[in-house]
C-alpha cells in the first residue's frame, strides 16, 4: 500500500498496563526484558497505541480458556469493533518552538 | 486479495491489480474467473455487502458428536477435524490448542464434553464464519489483542492468545491472524 499503518496493543492486564505507563514496576526478572521492549518499541514509535479493557470486551479472552466469548463471536459475525477501550496510554504532547 | 494453499492460489483485486498480474498468469493454466462466490480450499467465499464471508459450514455440519465412551483414536480424530474448522471459527482455537495437549493416558470424560460442546457451538444455525468488510485504506489501524491465563493448564502452564485486526476509522474490521498457545 506504500504507507505505514498504526499499531494499537490491547490487553486486559492491569498490572501490564500499569507497568506501561510507569506507574509501576515490576519485580519479576523474567519479564524484565520483555516489558522494557514493549516499552521502548512505543517510545519509538514502533506500537502507536497500547489500551487496557474489561475481561469481557477482551476478544481473546476465549483463546486462553474453554469457554464462549461474546466478545470475539460479535466481531466475526459482524466485521465491526465495537467493544470499548477503556484506558490508553496518553502521549506527552510535543511542543514545537 | 490473494490466497494461497499448497498449489492453489486464489487472487482478486482492482483492474490495477489485474493488470499487473497478468504476467504472472499468462505462466500458469488458471481456471475460468468466478466473479460470484466461490470455494477455496475448504473455505466458502461469498460477497457480502462491499466484503465477503468466509465460512465452512457445510464441513462444519457434517461433525459428529463423540459418545462418552469414546477412545483416544476416535477422540484425536475428531479433534483434528475440529482443528480445521478454526480457519473460520478462531473462537474454536482455545478448545482445540487445549485439547490438543491431552495424551492417550489422560483423556477424560471432561475432554469429550468440552470437544461436543464446541460442535454443538459450531454447528448453530446463525453462525457463519468471518465477516470481513471493505476498509477504508486512508484511516487503516492495525490493533493486536492479547491474553494470557496464567497457570491455567496441567503441570501450572499457561495458555496464550492473540487475535490480529486491520481496522478502520468506522470501526469495520478484518482478522488478519489469530492463535491460542501453550
Amino acid at each position: 500500500m506504500g504507507r505505514s499503518v498504526p499499531i494499537a496493543i490491547l490487553t486486559d492486564s492491569h498490572s501490564l498496563f500499569n507497568v506501561m505507563v510507569k506507574s509501576t514496576t515490576t519485580t519479576e526478572k523474567r519479564l524484565m526484558i520483555d516489558i522494557e521492549a514493549a516499552r521502548e518499541a512505543y517510545a519509538r514509535g514502533e506500537v502507536s497505541n497500547v489500551g487496557w479493557v474489561r475481561s469481557e470486551d477482551n476478544l481473546v479472552d476465549g483463546l486462553t480458556k474453554i469457554k464462549k466469548c461474546d466478545a470475539l463471536h460479535e466481531l466475526l459475525q459482524t466485521g465491526v469493533l465495537s467493544r470499548k477501550v477503556e484506558r490508553w496510554i496518553t502521549r506527552p504532547a510535543i511542543i514545537n518552538h | 486479495m490473494v490466497g494461497a494453499y499448497v498449489d492453489d492460489t486464489l487472487k482478486a483485486g482492482t483492474p490495477e491489480f489485474e493488470v499487473q498480474a497478468q504476467q504472472t498468469e499468462s505462466r500458469f493454466e488458471a481456471k475460468e474467473r468466478n466473479y460470484g462466490d466461490i470455494n477455496f480450499a475448504g473455505v466458502r467465499v461469498e460477497k457480502e455487502g462491499s466484503g465477503y464471508r468466509l465460512q465452512q459450514n457445510r464441513f462444519i455440519n457434517r461433525l459428529e458428536l463423540l459418545p462418552m465412551d469414546a477412545g483416544f483414536d476416535e477422540f484425536r480424530f475428531w479433534r483434528h477435524e475440529l482443528a480445521w474448522a478454526t480457519h473460520t471459527r478462531p473462537d474454536l482455537s482455545a478448545t482445540v490448542a487445549i485439547l490438543a495437549q491431552v495424551t492417550c493416558d489422560r483423556l477424560e470424560r471432561r475432554h469429550l464434553r468440552a470437544l461436543n460442546a464446541d460442535i454443538k457451538l459450531a454447528q448453530r444455525g446463525e453462525d457463519r464464519g468471518i465477516l470481513q468488510h471493505k476498509l477504508e485504506i486512508c484511516s487503516l489501524e492495525l490493533v493486536v489483542y492479547t491474553e494470557s491465563s496464567f497457570a491455567n493448564l496441567p503441570k501450572g502452564a499457561t495458555q496464550l492468545g492473540f487475535i490480529i485486526l486491520l481496522v478502520d476509522e468506522t470501526k469495520r474490521d478484518n482478522v488478519i491472524w489469530s492463535s491460542s498457545y501453550k
